[in-house]
């Protein structure tokens, strides 16, 4: 999905680039022009706003006068959506002359839309806290967008008649917040009605839909399911009478095609001959509800339904469906003998399943080639500590010399089933192979000085090393780092993947400002024998931190928001010249039997800024480094000198290898990158000391 | 049997000797092992510690005597004998001090223990057949002990009867120890001494065999005439047998607000408000009516489920240590439903055992999160459901019961299958049987256990081999025939209103530790089962009985009994009851950080909620363990300085919009306001002393501190402190 651009005229200053932490409001209904505020830092210059909703941004002039504490936390405009705008959510962001902003996401819906009193700016905090103090809504449909403070309940009072149906509904992940939303529905005496948390379909939010006993007030609640406290802290509370999916299948299509999927109530054609090649899902809806969309894969081989007669031929995408508890679900593929074969589920990662598929391949005897999906999680060195999760799984094997037919078979992990257990199963041949992630939505670089792009590298089966690079490079980007190392095979457990980590540093020549563009990022790896495997990152679209409790002594690290429908490349833009510049460079290398020792110098280079004692290091996927003797030269701050030493662990092998230097600049802080410089690993000698001056 | 090669060879030779010998020579099983044990030699201390000692190791108290002859026979290369001249065996110079023991004497040269060792060396030292020598019963008699009076004693006679029929008066050799030995303190090794007024259970073991014996020490003092009081229910009928059988009188029925704060307390973990107070002392119905009235009320009250919520959160380790933030939350809110809705505990516990599934979308899963593996799960499983602690059987047969170390893993191989994987959402893990490589193995030769129960079902239930193999254990396990499942919980629940249990601790069943009162205990069981397994059924009928509102002032001949229950004995209030009652009589509700501002203490959801606060200082559990014991109520110093010193009574007493500022608001005057702050607090008028002394001191000043001075006093009064 593209994001328009929308641009504005306005004078170029010296600021750092702006950053968005809210819409006024969230939402708006179709058809309505709106007053849109964003909220954030560094808004003054605003010179463009990129969304995809169909719409007039018209730039209005600052409420705040300059020269106070508000100068540049708002900027409004006048929009006026186009009359065919659909339901939906929209990417906003924006651009100044001093780089973009991350994204916040807008909604455009059906009903009228509120704002919770307390959400307003300026109100006192509070209102709505209890039963006994709830805001009030009208009997017609409306939207309410509301926030939580903390560990916080927000109370609503309806009205109602016997018998009436109403839904009620909160967005929260879905629109980019933090918060996990939990409904609760109480009679006027307070006893519960009805809880949603985590409904089917809507991944972390919650629905109800329910007929109320009698004629009375109802009162809703709204909190979060684990009373955190959260930034991006607001959701928004739909309520009305309407329809919605009730059901989705199958998950996905085929890109190209007209695609018949039931909805629950109706079965709708998907047109998915527009689809771009690189969009990894298209959104379908109900015809009038006003729903969100659900996300829709989009596949590229022949589609089939459950059930089949015969084996079939590959390429193949099979969508079925665990009916039933304990239900196993088993399909013939046609396979050649020697052929290599990946096998994925898409599921459970599209939000719209609750599947924890197993997924197993045998031959026609009942020996088991692959299986993936119980196995037990390996152990990553570069991950822990954080909560571990997983996805569908996926199996890359060879066909067994003398197989003609395989069975692919899946179950869920803790043999579930039912309406919400869908899947979708791609079968092809495939090489050894990878996948490329983004872990950063957007990037900002400064004239003369670096900015660090982070990725994430799943193997499948491809264990060679791999670099990534800028397809698109805009005149004056220097592009530097992402390499990341071959893979021990010994560390490879089971067919599952290996996830490492790389990073890419995207520097601007001095004098140089990078224009606002779509980086194209690509990994090549190249392995043995055949053609290089040439792979297109996924960006995440958006991210949004979700913290986890931080004084209660336990912390769950939350997996963030992830907008990853929105586009597969990197927006990035250029910015202002940072206020200072760090280098850093290798003075010695020493080789021992226990591992090898660099001894890296630092230098910060600028004025008017106070440089930090340490610098944090990054060796890119080099396991069990340490850095150690971090000394500032006492006759000169700007630079100082730390040890690196690498053990038996570390595999041999060339790394990237960076620092970051911490400042505080303007109240904010900020990152410095060094530019990366390469650092070999050499196999430990068995005895002797070699120093590598 | 894991014997070296030559060692076999031997052995057989052995056995065939012995098999033709006319006369029986002593053998290991039979003869030598009960000394090993009497003597010591087997003890934690000395060799049998789980690592020996010195270099030689046996099994704990000889629970492996297969082990211990191979011990004997192997360690030291076999030079432990010598048998052409068994007098200079290590095995014999050891024990008797004639070369250096770091276990000092054990025997005499001349002693009849030598002599059996001695003859056991010369003969071969021979194992001996267990189809013949080893120990199926023991006897002992008296089989209860009555003490007339403190001073006096008793004997006691253990017979062991053999594989072969025949048996043999061990008295000498086995071991006797009292549960009490203040009271029954044990004399002459097999002998027993009253030493006061009470009740004790002496525990006689003899290689594998256990017996307890009830020893009873009666009140000597004459002129015990037994003054039947009220009986409400079937509880006071066999509570009342036993007081008289032991010549004790049990106390009257407290008053009618003594009985309301108990129960209020008990029930729901809240002290009454003046109001409810003033309601049911107005009542004028008889007491008997109009508390079971208010039982009924309370149990109906949403305070009840939030009380019981934290009981069962702490039994269950409900903590986001284990279960993180979203999986707390989850877990606490099945529980509370679960007591809320009265869900059979049966059904309850069935959930739990076969739960699977996500942890956020089937909350209940969250069991199997805090344990994680197949042998902690078992251990917690038989604990909080079943009474029993099988911990000690993980490494040898149980000490001071039946359990082996076989039953120990056999046990735990229903838990085997049992996998755990991280889901999607970041927290959530998922719950499932795994589909191989689930197999129990057993620590010593890693063969595989198959699943087994503890005790035999009395109905034929099925154990499958496959991963669904939980689904027998929760069959089996909340089955009405199982012996342990519904006596464990209604012996639980009796120790949360009685203070203690009918068997105490509550989760230490074991024939060493019968119940003070066995028809009582199987009465109550029964009437629970019959009941569907009803909780509030067993609360509502344990505080119904007179036995439960009796008052706390003692009589004569009951004021040294403190198992029988013939009066209440005071308890301390739990840390959360304690805060809740705090900002109950000051009207003013603390915040907690992190938690929606309206939550009272027993609705917090787990203990990193306030941590290392008032809560933890009285003795909150970390819930760390499934013990009942992690919940501490005893009172300390920094209880006491917390109490007159810290901020939780002093802010609530001045809070600007608590109780004091709102009666002196309100214009009372001192009296109502006296007496509005004794009900608050205490759940009672002031007598007329005490409300003349408050109206004077109220009077004589700042009306508002001293009214909070008033309150503060109050709160920090025993009369606050204790439920009783």
């Amino acid at each position: 999905m593209r994001l328009s651009l929308v641009f504005f005229s306005a004078a170029m200053a010296w600021a750092l680039p702006p950053t968005v932490t809210d819409l006024k409001p969230r939402g708006a209904q179709k058809g309505r022009p709106f007053k849109l505020t964003l909220v954030g830092r560094d808004l003054t210059e605003v010179i463009r706003i990129h969304s995809t909703l169909p719409a007039s941004f018209t730039a209005l002039s600052p409420e705040e006068p300059p020269g106070t504490m508000a100068e540049g936390r708002y900027a409004s405009f006048l929009v006026e959506p186009k009359s065919d705008a659909a339901t939906g959510v929209y990417p906003v962001r924006v651009e100044t002359a001093d780089g973009i902003s991350n994204v916040q996401l807008f909604s455009i819906g059906d009903f009228t839309e509120l704002t919770e009193d307390e959400a307003a700016m300026g109100a006192l905090p509070n209102r709505n806290d209890s039963i006994e103090n709830p805001q009030s809504l009208p009997e017609s449909a409306v939207t309410v967008t509301g926030t939580l403070r903390g560990a916080e309940r927000d109370f609503y009072r309806v009205q109602a008649k016997a018998g009436e149906r109403r839904v009620i509904e909160v967005e929260g992940r879905r629109i980019g917040s933090a918060i996990d939303p939990v409904i609760r529905v109480f009679d006027a005496a307070g006893k519960e009605l009805a809880k949603s948390e985590d409904t089917p379909r809507l991944g972390l939010d919650a629905r109800v839909d329910l007929k109320f006993p009698g004629d009375g007030y109802y009162y809703v609640e709204v909190h979060d399911a684990r009373f955190s406290a959260q930034s991006a802290n607001f959701y928004r509370l739909k309520t009305g009478v309407y329809d919605y999916p009730t059901d989705i299948f199958p998950l996905g299509g085929r890109r190209g095609e007209v695609v018949e999927v039931s909805l629950g109530a109706q079965t709708l054609k998907a047109d998915l001959r527009n689809e771009a090649p690189d969009a990894r899902v298209a959104f379908v809806s109900l015809p009038g509800s006003p729903a969100l969309p659900l996300p829709f894969d989009l596949g590229d081989h022949p589609e089939v339904m459950e059930p089949l007669a015969a084996p079939v031929a590959l390429p193949v995408t099979i969508n079925g469906r665990l009916s039933k508890p304990g239900e196993v679900d088993r399909f013939a593929l046609a396979v050649t003998p020697g052929q290599r074969l990946l096998v994925e589920v898409r599921a459970r990662e599209l939000g719209t399943s609750k599947i924890m598929a197993v997924l197993s391949i045998t031959d026609p005897v009942g020996k088991q080639i692959a299986r993936s999906g119980d196995e037990k999680l390996p152990e990553d060195f570069f991950t822990v500590g954080q909560s571990q999760t997983a996805g569908d799984p996926n199996v890359f094997f060879q066909v067994p010399e003398g197989v003609t037919q395989i069975t692919v078979a899946i179950e869920d992990l803790a043999l579930r089933g039912g309406p919400d257990y869908a899947y979708r199963i791609s079968a092809r041949p495939a090489s050894e192979d990878f996948s490329l992630s983004l872990n950063t939505p957007f990037v900002n670089i400064p004239e003369g000085g670096s900015a660090n792009v982070p990725v994430i590298l799943n193997r499948k089966g491809y264990l060679g090393d791999v670099q990534v690079k800028v397809k698109n490079p805009p005149k004056g980007l220097i592009v530097e780092g992402g390499y990341i190392p071959l893979q021990n095979p010994s560390q490879v457990q089971g067919n599952r993947g290996i996830v490492r980590n790389g990073v890419l540093i995207l520097s601007a020549e001095p004098g140089v400002r990078i224009p606002a563009v779509e980086l194209e990022i690509e990994a090549v790896g190249t392995p043995a024998g055949v053609p290089a495997i040439v792979r297109r990152a996924e960006g995440p679209g958006m991210l949004v931190a979700v913290s986890g409790a931080t004084i209660q002594g336990s912390v769950d690290r939350q997996r963030p928001v992830n907008g990853n429908w929105m586009g597969m490349d990197l927006p990035a833009a250029g910015t202002s010249a940072m206020p200072a510049a760090l280098a850093v460079e290798l003075e010695k290398t020493t080789h021992k039997t226990s591992g090898d020792e660099f001894l890296f110098r630092w230098k910060w280079e600028g004025s008017e800024v106070e440089f930090p004692k340490t610098v944090s290091i990054d060796m890119v996927s080099a396991a069990d480094i340490r850095a150690i003797e971090m000394k500032r030269d006492e006759a000169d701050a700007a630079t100082g000198t730390f040890l690196v030493t690498t053990t038996r662990l570390t595999q041999p092998g060339t790394y990237d290898f960076y620092v970051t230097g911490r400042l505080m600049w303007r109240g904010q802080n900020v990152d410095i990158y060094s530019r990366p410089i390469k650092v070999t690993v050499k196999e430990a000698p068995a005895d002797a000391v070699a120093d590598d001056r | 049997m894991p014997l070296r090669t030559t060692g076999n060879v031997w052995l057989i030779c052995v056995g065939v000797g012995l098999s033709a010998a006319e006369t029986p020579a002593p053998n290991f099983l039979r003869d030598v092992a009960p000394i090993l044990n009497k003597t010591g030699c087997t003890s934690g201390p000395c060799h049998g510690s789980a690592k020996g000692k010195n270099g030689f190791k046996l099994s704990l108290r000889g629970y492996d005597p297969q082990f211990d002859y191979e011990a004997l026979l192997y360690d030291l290369s076999g030079r432990r004998f010598n048998r052409a001249d068994p007098a200079r065996s290590l095995m014999l110079a050891k024990p008797t001090q004639e070369v250096p023991h770091g276990g000092n004497q054990r025997f005499e040269k001349k002693s009849e223990y030598y002599k059996v060792i001695y003859d056991w060396i010369a003969a071969g030292v021979p194992f001996g057949d267990a189809a013949r020598d080893a120990v199926v019963a023991l006897d002992v008699q008296p089989k209860e002990i009555s003490l007339a009076k403190p001073g006096e004693s008793a004997g006691l006679k253990v017979t062991a009867q053999f594989a072969d029929g025949q048996t043999r008066d061990v008295t000498r050799e086995a071991t006797v120890e009292s549960n009490t030995p203040d009271l029954a303190p044990i004399v002459d090794g097999s002998g027993v001494k009253g030493e006061r007024i009470g009740e004790a259970t002496l525990l006689v073991r003899y290689q594998g065999k256990f017996a307890a014996v009830p020893v009873t020490v009666l009140n000597p003092k004459p002129g015990f005439v037994w003054k039947a009081e009220v009986q409400n229910n079937f509880i006071d009928r066999f509570i009342d047998e036993k007081l008289r059988r032991s010549k004790i009188q049990p106390s009257g029925l407290a008053d009618d607000a003594t009985f309301l704060r108990r129960a209020t307390l008990d029930l729901t973990g809240q002290i009454p408000t003046p109001d409810q107070v003033r309601a049911f002392l107005a009542d004028p119905a008889p007491a008997k009516a109009k508390r079971a009235r208010m039982i009924d009320k309370l149990i109906a009250s949403p305070t009840y489920a939030d009380h019981w919520t934290v009981k069962w959160g702490d039994l269950l380790q409900s903590s986001r240590k284990y279960l993180g933030e979203k999986g707390v939350y989850g877990f606490q809110e099945w529980i509370h439903d679960s007591i809320a809705s009265n869900r059979p505990y049966d059904k309850i516990v069935r959930e739990l055992l076969v739960s699977r599934g996500s942890s956020y979308d089937e909350p209940a899963a969250n069991f199997y999160r805090i344990t994680r593996d197949a042998k902690p799960t078992m251990e917690k499983t038989t604990q909080v459901f079943l009474g029993v602690r099988m911990v000690c059987a993980q490494c040898h047969d149980h000490p001071f019961e039946r359990w082996t170390q076989n039953q120990y893993y056999q046990m735990a191989a229903f838990f085997s299958a049992v996998g755990l994987r991280a889901g999607y959402e970041v927290g959530e893990e998922i719950v499932f049987d795994q589909r191989s490589e689930y197999d129990m193995k057993h620590p010593k030769d890693g063969h595989v256990v198959k699943p087994e129960f503890l005790v035999a079902s009395t109905r034929p239930v099925a154990v499958p081999d496959d991963a669904s193999r939980r689904q027998a254990l929760a069959d089996w396990l909340v089955s009405k025939d199982n012996p342990f499942f519904a006596k464990a919980i209604v012996n639980r629940v009796w120790s949360y209103f009685l203070g203690r249990g009918i068997i105490d601790p509550v989760d230490d069943i074991r024939a060493s530790n019968p119940p003070v009162n066995a028809p009582l205990l199987d009465a109550l069981t029964k009437d629970f089962v019959e009941h569907g397994f009803d909780l509030q059924h067993l609360m509502r009928t344990i505080a119904n009985s007179r036995t439960y509102q009796a008052a706390m002032t003692p009589n004569e001949w009951n004021e040294s009994d403190g198992t029988n229950f013939s009066h209440t004995i005071p308890r301390r209030i739990s840390a959360e009851q304690l805060m809740d009652a705090v900002a109950s009589a000051a009207g003013a509700r603390p915040v907690f950080a992190e938690v929606p501002a309206d939550l009272n203490a027993s609705q917090i959801p787990d203990p990193h909620i306030g941590k290392e606060g008032f809560l933890d200082v009285f003795g909150r559990p970390l819930r760390e363990s499934a013990c009942e014991c992690e919940r501490r109520s005893d009172f300390s110093l920094p209880q006491a300085l917390n109490l007159v010193n810290g901020t939780t009574i002093s802010d609530a007493v001045a809070d600007p919009k608590g109780r004091v500022a709102k009666l002196i608001l309100s214009g009372k005057n001192d009296a109502a306001i006296a007496e509005e702050l004794y009900l608050a607090a205490l759940g009672r008028p002031p007598d007329r002393g005490e409300a003349q002394r408050a109206a004077e001191y109220l009077g004589g000043g700042a009306r508002t501190a001293r009214a909070q001075d008033l309150l503060w006093a109050l709160l920090n009064s025993k009369g606050f402190l204790y439920v009783y």
